[in-house]
């Protein structure tokens, strides 16, 4: 029988019951067809949100806050932006929407975002997941550099270079969920999600 | 054609200084859309017997497609062992210090430096 659900890297609900509030948008595939600059402004739109609740939460706690506003804002952004880059790259019911929520949770930002993808793809992804999600990410994201070089007519190979990017540079973790889609075995829904710490304390980032 | 200007960002090589500049916020939807940018990069190298400088320092985003294409080149420069490549960055730009470390890897010689 066919597994009805696939997880893979770091994906847990739990975190989520814990937030304080969570933002949610919801896009129809159009929104950005032939309007790439709606990701830039989503994504920008959802660093300064987050950031004024970061920078008070760190007025009162500076030491233990992992970063300067200015920096976690940054990190919010590129985060934001590779994943809505992402979400509108693969989503393939362009009938559907692509659901972005963002979760201020308790010592961390949590992104999810979801979107149809094709289910033909699926194995390819999910080895590309694997590979990612095991070993060093120093020697991940650099030997993925190298196999870029090596063949750039790749295009799975950019992305596997963005989701390394967001866990070695901005220190996030990622998980995925595939899920059938009713009545489309043509189909899968993907959940995509980013954990972006807030605090120094390891044992505060809920896992 | 030594300079690329749109809305929201910018690239031009300053001969006085041997520089070429990178500002703004480069979004581009795919590594292939950042080739003009990387074909001026490579004319400038081309023309140069000894350096070439990357100034980075007010770049204010670069999507990971940059990042590919940016290791692209910086891998590339390999086959140009003569040349003495600095990149020149901003520590008031937080993804730079976080991202632009990698470069240095793929290109030992590399000198990366921060302006402030």
């Amino acid at each position: 029988m066919a597994t009805m659900v696939a997880t893979f890297g770091d994906f847990s609900e739990e975190a989520l019951t814990k937030a304080k509030f969570h933002l949610h948008l919801s896009f129809p595939s159009s929104s950005f067809a032939g309007r790439w600059k709606n990701v830039s402004l989503s994504a920008n739109y959802l660093a300064s949100f987050f950031e004024t609740f970061y920078r008070s939460d760190a007025q009162f706690s500076p030491t233990q806050h992992s970063h300067l506003p200015e920096e976690f804002q940054s990190s919010i952004s590129y985060v934001a932006n590779e994943l809505i880059e992402n979400a509108v790259k693969f989503n393939f019911d362009k009938s559907s929407e692509i659901g972005l929520t963002v979760y201020y949770g308790e010592g961390q930002l949590i992104f999810l975002v979801c979107n149809s993808i094709e289910a033909r793809d699926v194995t390819q992804f999910q080895k590309l997941l694997e590979n990612i999600t095991h070993g060093d990410l120093d020697e991940l994201l650099i030997s993925r550099m190298e196999e870029n070089f090596l063949n750039s007519e790749s295009d799975s190979a950019s992305s596997g270079l963005g989701l390394l990017t967001i866990m070695h540079d901005h220190g996030a973790k990622l998980g995925w969920r595939f899920e059938n889609v009713a009545g489309k075995p043509g189909l899968k829904l993907l959940t995509t999600m980013a954990s972006l710490p807030m605090v120094r304390q390891p044992e505060l980032i809920a896992v | 054609m030594l300079e690329i200007k749109n809305d929201g960002y910018q690239v031009w090589n300053d001969e006085v200084s041997e520089t070429v500049f990178c500002a703004g916020s480069f979004r581009f939807n795919g590594v292939n859309e950042y080739q003009p940018i990387i074909d001026l990069f490579n004319s400038v190298a081309s023309k140069s017997a000894q350096k070439l400088a990357l100034d980075l320092s007010k770049l204010e985003f670069l999507n990971s497609s940059g990042i590919n294409a940016l290791s692209r080149f910086i891998i590339s420069l390999r086959s140009r062992p003569q040349l003495q490549v600095t990149m020149k960055g901003s520590k008031k730009i937080a993804w730079q210090s976080k991202s632009l470390p990698n470069l240095v890897r793929l290109l030992p010689s590399l000198q990366l430096e921060y302006l402030d």
